[in-house]
């Protein structure tokens, strides 16, 4: 555990990692401000956790440290760990409900978790195939797709991915299959070894 | 085998170096799946409205601004900060940093005719299949507000291409395109939102990207926001000239004297088209006739 923990200090790109959970505490106390936009407030929160987990796999010596002998599964699965960083913040904001707002708490941390798992797991199958800052491109791709579905409220009849004050079964089984998708990701990516 | 001669200085130079970056643009993964989004999610809506024409037409510019303006701002950070490990061996070669910016905004070339082929697709079928006679449309607005609000979409696609480049000369570090597509996003919400229903709704328009339409409204109809969209058009297209000098002043070569009267009389520019926007045109929001097919309240 020491030696994942001493790793994880000096190994992981921490400045992007905390900018991002900070902008989303800000992002999350704007929302104390204006609980009336939290429909796109709250995804603003949850496109900058996901923005942290995009950058959780950054390592610019990785053509170096992925051929260390302690093997680089083992790298890559310390990393995961810190995905529970912006998790927390997450479920934080969830759970304090900033601004009153109406979420349904279990619906809303799966969405968080099945966001976050699906681009942690993405970032650590780019760190599979050696790209070095995966987070450079997957932090801003995803932190747009995540405010992306806002624009589908209103103009379609099927409603919207993220409800407020009521978390329909078929939004549930959305989260759910981003989930399975992430965990899909997660599983191709720890497995032992470099490239499929 | 092939070979690549660009000159070195002159129009002819300058022109070779935008083509290439025009062409980098157009092919970058992150601007084309934004393009391809942005007319999946029109075709979508239009396949699925139930309606026999298009519902609120001039809201659907902010899918195509949303899409790949957003997107190309991420491709053109990208395309920016593309040759920042290779700084040392470029800044020996003939040609200034603020000569390569500039080439660099020609990455708005494909945006702005990506989001013009948007418009274009959106008034074609808009007039093929139609709207509801008493939405704010040709014949309930004037042809020039209608347009500028069209246009809206490709001028909002070029500036985000713009404001990627402004981003990565500015912000070379990691993410810094993820802030930028947040901020854009965040301030364009709240800087307009908390004033779309107010008296004073035509001081929203010093954002980015103001909206003029609701969209329905409970009872049927719909309203158009204050404000003039002719020189709100102007005051976005200042922005994009802004952001372009703003790039460019990251070198400090390029900051003659002339180069500062330029900055500062855009700026002035830009000031002056948003306080017409401001002004002049609707001084307040009006409500159309309601639709019944759309009441919900």
């Amino acid at each position: 555990m020491n030696a994942r923990l001493w790793y994880l200090r000096r190994g992981v790109a921490w400045l992007p990692v905390l900018a991002c959970c900070a902008a989303a505490a800000a992002a999350a106390l704007l929302l104390v401000h204006w609980p009336n936009l939290a429909g796109v407030l709250a995804p603003t929160v949850l496109a900058c956790c996901a923005g942290a987990a995009a950058f959780v796999y950054d390592e610019d010596g990785l053509p170096v440290v992925a051929v260390t002998p302690r093997g680089a599964g083992w790298r890559r699965t310390a990393r995961l760990g810190v995905t529970l960083l912006p998790l927390s913040v997450w479920a934080v904001v969830v759970a304090l409900r900033p601004g009153d707002v109406t979420f349904v708490r279990p619906g809303w941390w799966l969405l968080g978790g099945a966001t976050l798992l699906l681009v942690a797991g993405s970032a650590a199958v780019a760190s599979r195939r050696l790209v070095q800052t995966p987070g450079a491109l997957l932090a801003p791709v995803v932190a747009l797709a995540a405010v992306a579905p806002v624009t589908f409220a209103g103009l379609f009849s099927w409603g919207t991915l993220y409800p407020i004050g009521d978390f329909p079964d078929p939004v549930r089984t959305a989260w759910l299959g981003v989930a399975l998708s992430g965990a899909a990701a997660c599983a191709v990516a720890l497995r032992p070894g470099l490239r499929p | 085998m092939s070979s690549l001669s660009v000159p070195a200085s002159g129009l002819a130079g300058h022109r070779a170096m935008a083509g290439i970056e025009a062409r980098r643009m157009a092919r970058h993964p992150v601007f084309l799946l934004g393009v391809v989004l942005a007319f999946v999610v029109l075709g979508l809506f239009l396949a699925t409205t139930k309606e026999a024409g298009v519902p609120d037409v001039p809201t659907l510019p902010l899918l195509g601004a949303f899409y790949i303006g957003l997107t190309s701002v991420i491709a053109a950070a990208r395309l920016t900060t593309a040759t920042d490990v290779a700084v040392e061996a470029v800044a020996t070669t003939p040609g200034t940093e603020a000569r390569r910016t500039l080439a660099l905004a020609a990455t708005g070339i494909p945006a702005f005719l990506a989001g013009l082929a948007y418009s274009v697709v959106l008034v074609v079928v808009a007039q093929l299949r139609g709207v509801a006679p008493p939405e704010w449309w040709f014949g309930t607005l004037p042809d020039w507000q209608v347009w500028s609000i069209l246009l809206m979409c490709p001028v909002a696609c070029l500036g985000g291409a713009l404001l990627g480049v402004l981003t990565g000369r500015w912000l070379p570090f990691r993410g810094a395109s993820a802030m930028a597509v947040v901020a854009l996003i965040v301030v364009s919400l709240l800087g307009q939102a908390p004033l779309l229903e107010t008296s004073s709704s035509e001081w929203r328009l010093w954002v980015p990207w103001a909206i003029f339409h609701t969209g329905d409204n409970a009872d049927g109809t719909q309203t158009l926001i204050a404000g003039n969209p002719g020189a709100y058009l102007g005051y976005m297209l200042a922005l994009c000239a802004l952001a372009v000098l703003g790039a460019m002043w990251h070198d400090r070569t390029a900051r003659t004297p002339g180069f500062r009267v330029l900055v500062a009389a855009t700026a002035a520019t830009a000031l002056v088209l948003f306080a017409l926007a401001a002004t002049t045109g609707n001084h307040d929001n009006r409500d159309s006739d309601p639709i019944p097919s759309r009441v919900t309240g």
